[in-house]
């Protein structure tokens, strides 16, 4: 049986994709351990600055 | 002697219990009462259900933690409040059936001073014809068995791409009112990894069924983030990330039913569509666990106590205003239930006093909207923050101020991992500050200096980190109050 109507299958073709330079960057070792601790820092951060 | 009673591990509950028993010592008798024997750390279970994992690494018996804590640990489930005793006792109480093997079926009615409704979801699986594991035609990954399962079905559909069958696989959510929208994007990365992994993407369509009207929502109404001197959005990051992996996207969709390899929905302009499919995870919406309340008297005053969906009612505004009008403040602070000063409501328990995404009904009037989120981090928080209350209310006295922890004061971190592997795999990681939108202290609703979102192996490091750093904290081992909720 036939999808009717077809699936709205939503347009993605106008999101950027990510460049070559960008996909090394998110998989160079030491860049991302500098964003490991920048993202752990911004958590403690955000625990210290909760109101709670 | 004070008793403080907990209803529900899950990690508000759990995490109540610690610090009560931490800040109150053996002078004071605490008591968990819950239906599971084991804590799950959730999250992983995404790992489960592909495989990654196994059960044994997201649960742990609750049992032996309790006992060398000097908690009282009752197998069972609570199906009644009595906030104001019966005819036997002016003592408020609690009526519980046990669940354990060896008294499965027994009731028991429990007294307390303190009372802490850290019940969770009721996974109503039943709301939507066709869905669920158990009496239905999809898999779950919301417990650790379901997750097993998920991921047994998962190598037959890998399997079979392998004996070259072109596959579909859909992830989602299985009703137009589900929250935990980032559980299904973390899993349906996790899924195109493992397909990659084996090699056989080509010959699998994987979509993302979803009650967002837009990728990116969360059930949060998306976030602003600051890129590189830019606002973008969350639609627009995740978007990316879709188009970037060849996942197809179906947005705002309430699932009507699912038949044995096709799902029939309706989306936000009213039309009606199905499926076909060869492996569904689908998300069930969520209800507050069945409790009734009682009057001394024993007239049924579960109403007062409870929203018409279950979750309890506490220190909210529930005067349901129109959407454009609710702000950060009608938001609960202390989570004491409503003209009670003895029960506090945390978690996904409490009733959230509206929806955060713009609430949106299809054009034949059906609710497709995603409900608010309210697990994880501020679980944890909520949970710390009413021990912190009892406590003070038991050594200080009754008049101690209550502690507050308002969704609209509160950062959270959504770290949606995209394939694990210490050297390659990645992940969304996501914070926010805060949870609720507050328009009147931030333009964009958040602090644009702490909502950021990232992709990248950092954040399948993080998500591993969280992982081991949580359940050491559960299992309330050496110096665990000082990780953070």
């Amino acid at each position: 049986m036939p999808d009717n109507p077809p699936i709205p299958v939503a347009d993605l073709s106008r999101a950027p994709l990510p460049t070559e330079s960008m996909q090394r960057y998110r998989r160079n070792p030491v860049v991302q351990s500098w964003k490991f601790a920048v993202f752990n820092a911004r958590i403690m951060r955000m625990v210290l600055k909760g109101k709670h | 002697m004070s008793e403080v009673v907990i209803l529900g591990a899950g990690i508000a509950g759990h995490t109540a219990a610690l610090h009560l028993s931490r800040l109150l010592g053996r002078q004071h008798r605490i008591t968990v009462v819950s239906p599971n024997s084991t804590w799950n750390w959730i999250p992983s279970n995404i790992w489960v259900g592909v495989g990654k994992m196994s059960k044994n690494d997201v649960v742990f018996p609750l049992a032996p933690i309790y006992r060398r804590k000097g908690i009282e640990y009752i197998q069972a489930k609570a199906v009644a409040i009595r906030p104001h005793g019966d005819t036997d006792s002016d003592r408020p109480a609690v009526d519980i059936v046990h669940t354990s093997k060896a008294d499965a079926g027994r009731e028991q009615r429990i007294r307390y001073d303190y009372l802490i409704n850290a019940t969770g979801p009721q996974l109503r699986f039943g709301a939507t014809e066709g869905l669920g594991p158990e009496h239905g035609n999809t898999v779950s990954v919301c417990t650790a068995d379901h997750a097993v399962a998920a991921s047994a079905r998962l190598r037959e559909v890998i399997d079979r791409c392998r004996a070259g069958e072109h596959q579909t696989l859909v992830v989602g959510m299985g009703h137009g009112t589900c929250t935990c929208e980032g559980a299904a994007f973390e899993y349906v990365f996790n899924i195109d990894n493992e397909l990659r992994e084996a090699g056989v993407r080509d010959m699998a369509r994987v979509v993302y069924l979803t009650n967002e009207s837009e990728l990116g929502d969360f059930g949060v109404g998306g976030m602003t983030f600051n890129d590189k001197g830019f606002q973008t959005t969350s639609e627009l990051w995740t978007a990316s990330l879709f188009r970037e992996r060849g996942v197809e996207a179906v947005l705002g969709a309430h699932v009507e039913r699912v038949e044995p390899g096709r799902v029939h929905f309706e989306t936000l302009d009213g039309a009606h569509h199905s499926m076909e499919y060869d492996f569904a995870m689908l998300l069930p919406p969520f209800g507050g666990v069945p409790l009734a309340a009682y009057d001394r008297d024993g007239t049924d005053i579960t109403p007062r106590l409870f929203a018409p969906n279950g979750f309890m009612k506490v220190d909210a505004d529930y005067s349901g205003k129109p959407y454009d009008q609710w702000s950060a403040a009608d938001w609960p602070k202390t989570y004491q239930a409503q003209g009670l000063d003895n029960i506090w409501a945390v978690g996904i328990a409490f009733a959230p006093p509206h929806q955060i995404s713009r609430p949106r009904t299809s054009a034949n009037g059906t609710p497709i909207t995603p409900s608010p989120p309210r697990t994880g981090m501020p679980s944890g928080v909520m949970g710390k923050t009413v021990a912190l209350t009892i406590a003070d209310r038991i050594r200080k006295g009754p008049m101690a101020v209550a502690h507050q922890a308002s969704m609209a004061d509160m950062g959270a971190a959504c770290v949606a991992s995209a394939g694990a592997n210490l050297r390659t795999g990645s992940a969304a990681a996501m914070t926010m500050m805060p949870v609720v939108p507050d328009y009147s202290r931030y333009p964009t609703g958040r602090d644009l200096r702490e909502t950021r979102g990232e992709l990248g192996l950092s954040g399948h490091w993080v998500k591993l980190m969280l992982h081991h750093l949580f359940i050491y904290k559960a299992k309330g081992l050496p110096g665990w109050h000082l990780i953070p909720e």
